[in-house]
């Protein structure tokens, strides 16, 4: 078989979408397998370049990654395809999930893809299940880039684009409409919805009544339920940036997973979601207790005098790693060290 | 040696040359398709091109934050070429063993679990990296980033092992370069392997612990040249400095690391963790990161003392944020993180320099 490219050799596998194929291709230089993504009609050119420019400026975990553009003649015809990564696994649309740990990892990579994507200067615009995969290793990527525009530069619209049901309330109209990375956002939450099955309606978004997330999924944290509300309010600028959602899922995910190390002379002492309080004290001098309350570890009594890092201890205080803690003012008095672990979100 | 302004496959155009990896030069290049710098690699006179290909399809099958990304490969004229990811900055040994006599153990946790991380992924690909050393890691600026790269070299050095080794039994008898500088870090299954041996992951393992030893303490753990090989083989207990372990603020740290490199460093490859849990027991660590920076020692009183940053600021230090081998004098060149702190920052850890 010829080869696309001096390199690509199609292995026979392909899909069709509305308005193109992808072809998956062995590429003969790196072993691996990638696609090649072509338009049939010449006025669908714009979309591929749309997705092109998106995809350059973006390098994310997340996102599917541009690999190279080709262009060649074909049976006499003259065709462009982006070369994309190869990602093997299973669309969102495809899996089902309820609420928990795993479910709101999920939630978190494709939040963070997203945030990735709109620090990058892109809106997606058509950020649903069946645009979103989990590949192999549990890794979410995000894909279909062919509505993409730029923040700020083309982003307005006279036709209605999308796919209703996860589109925002601002889209619908007759006029043209300008539209900001909340759509995405927007978006997103009822991403989060149809991953528990509670699949959106074909028709342009109603306010839903504050508290009717946790209501139809108890199991749900409550403050995640509360983030994926604000995330459909009907007006752009109420909803939360997606940096600011994936702080709070990631926040959450990390709750009890920390551990502190307490140095003393004599002693050391470790804290966590098993031991939350330590006390501390010498002599006359002063004592604290510390408690950790699953995301932070803070000063919650106090007597005498205390420091942290030199700096006078109040109750309240939120005790940062690396730190020493003085327990009195003058000879004799006590040092203890403070150190705490460092989790990560998987991912 | 490629010219600037050379635009290879249509795309990639060379900005300048970076180094010489003993095996391969790297050049700096322009990816005019996504307007991205990208390091170009390709190898030296005399190389095998089949090795660098195949070591090239290895590495484009982990997909890693840890690990320099391979972006692509081609042939062109008679040469061939790896594009990967660029990270401005240097190398973690010039980062920390040219200008550290050794790192605290804060920065030893950070470092270690980051390397850990590139290590699991490559490992779930089946990818095993075989020379792993502080000079085949990249460290952006402050140790902001830390990426593995050269997945291709120990590929690249392969053909050069099997003659060592049909010529002289095994690698401990070589005279090569290539083979004495690796041996510090090489896992005893590599050292005395026969032909046909297969060596796997765990020798990354091992490197792991080896090179975490060197960073920690500023020696080998098995000594170097040909005693590296007796050393191993008569499995000489580690020596740990007392340093380590000389101060409150840094014992309890300290042992818990010494702890998991002992375990990397075991003689059986068979107990010695995957890298999966060197992961796990690095995320249990309790240590802080924050950026490095350089400054002198402008004051030392009994128990507490001054450093002037490079920027000039003047920062508090008390003496058992001190860590190290080396004491404080006026004028010693120290790394610290600072901290905030009144009337001054503070800095913690400190490290002379000599």
């Amino acid at each position: 078989m010829r080869l696309i490219a001096n390199r690509y050799e199609p292995t026979g596998n392909a899909s069709w979408g509305g308005m193109g194929e992808l072809n998956e291709c062995e590429d003969k230089n790196l072993s691996r397998k990638v696609m090649l993504k072509r338009v049939f009609k010449p006025s669908d050119l714009p979309r591929l370049l749309d997705e092109q420019k998106a995809l350059i400026r973006l390098r994310s975990k997340h996102v599917v990654q541009l690999l190279d553009v080709i262009s060649f003649k074909w049976n006499s015809q003259d065709i462009r395809c982006l070369v994309l990564e190869h990602i093997p696994g299973t669309d969102l649309d495809k899996l089902s999930f309820s609420a928990g740990e795993e479910y709101q990892k999920t939630l978190w990579q494709i939040a963070t893809g997203i945030s990735e994507i709109h620090a990058a200067g892109v809106i997606h615009r058509d950020i649903k299940p069946q645009n979103i995969r989990r590949d192999g290793n549990g890794i979410i990527k995000i894909f279909d880039f062919g509505l993409a525009r730029e923040t700020g530069k083309d982003d307005k619209t006279k036709s209605i684009v999308g796919t209703i049901g996860y589109m925002a309330p601002e889209l619908f109209g007759t006029k043209t409409i300008s539209f900001t990375a909340a759509i995405d956002t927007f978006a997103f939450a009822r991403t989060a919805l149809a991953l528990l099955g509670i699949q959106p309606r074909n028709e342009k978004p109603k306010a839903i009544p504050a508290g009717s997330v946790i209501a139809a999924q108890s199991k749900l944290n409550v403050e995640v339920a509360k983030t994926l509300e604000a995330c459909l309010d009907l007006s752009p600028t109420g909803r939360p940036s997606m940096n600011e959602v994936t702080a709070l899922l990631g926040r959450d995910l990390l709750r009890d997973k920390h551990r502190a190390r307490v140095g003393t002379q004599a002693q050391a002492y470790e804290l966590n979601a098993t031991k939350r309080t330590v006390n501390l004290s010498f002599q006359s001098q002063g004592s604290l207790s510390i408690r950790y309350d699953g995301y932070e570890f803070k000063i919650t009594a106090l007597s005498g005098d205390v420091y942290v890092n030199n700096a006078r201890a109040t109750v309240g205080t939120t005790m940062l790693s690396a730190c020493v803690i003085t327990i009195g003012s003058a000879a004799p008095r006590a040092f203890v060290t403070f150190d705490i672990s460092n989790p990560e979100v998987m991912a | 040696m490629i010219t600037p302004g050379t635009e290879l496959a249509s795309r990639y155009e060379i900005v300048s040359y970076v180094a010489s990896g003993g095996m391969q030069d790297v050049y700096k290049a322009n990816d005019k398709l996504t307007g991205e710098i990208v390091a170009l690699k390709t190898p030296q006179a005399g190389q095998a091109n089949k090795r660098f290909k195949q070591s090239a399809i290895l590495s484009a099958r982990i997909s890693n934050y840890n690990v320099a990304k391979t972006f692509d490969y081609f042939e062109e004229g008679n040469a061939c070429y790896l594009i990967e990811e660029y990270i401005e900055g240097t190398t973690l040994e010039a980062a920390t063993l040219d200008v550290i006599p050794q790192i605290d153990p804060h920065l030893a946790a950070y470092l270690m679990l980051r390397i850990a991380k590139g290590l699991a992924a490559s490992h779930q690909a089946q990818v095993a990296h075989r020379d792993l050393k502080p000079s085949n890691i990249l460290v952006g600026s402050g140790f902001s980033s830390i990426k593995i790269t050269d997945f291709g070299i120990a590929t690249l050095a392969e053909e050069l092992f099997e003659e060592v080794i049909a010529k002289s039994g095994d690698l401990t008898r070589s005279t090569s370069g290539t083979v004495k500088g690796a041996l510090p870090y090489m896992a005893p299954e590599m050292m005395f392997r026969k032909p046909g041996d297969h060596v796997g992951c765990e020798a990354d393992i091992w490197s792991l612990g080896a090179l975490m030893f060197r960073l920690m303490t500023g020696s080998f753990p098995f000594g170097e040249g040909m005693m590296v090989p007796v050393n191993v083989e008569k499995k000489q207990p580690l020596s740990w400095p007392s340093f380590l372990t000389r101060k409150a603020q840094f014992a309890p740290l300290s042992n818990s690391i010494t702890g998991i490199v002992e375990k990397c460093l075991a003689y059986d490859k068979e107990q010695r963790p995957v890298a999966l849990e060197v992961v796990g027991s690095c995320e249990e660590l309790c240590f802080h990161f924050s950026p490095r920076e350089f400054g002198v020692i402008s004051e030392v009183k009994y128990s507490t003392g001054f450093v002037r940053s490079s920027d000039g600021e003047k920062i508090f230090y008390h003496k058992d944020s001190l860590y190290g081998s080396l004491g404080a004098k006026v004028g010693s060149k120290v790394v610290f993180s600072a901290h905030d702190g009144t009337p001054f920052p503070r800095a913690h850890p400190i490290v002379v320099c000599p």
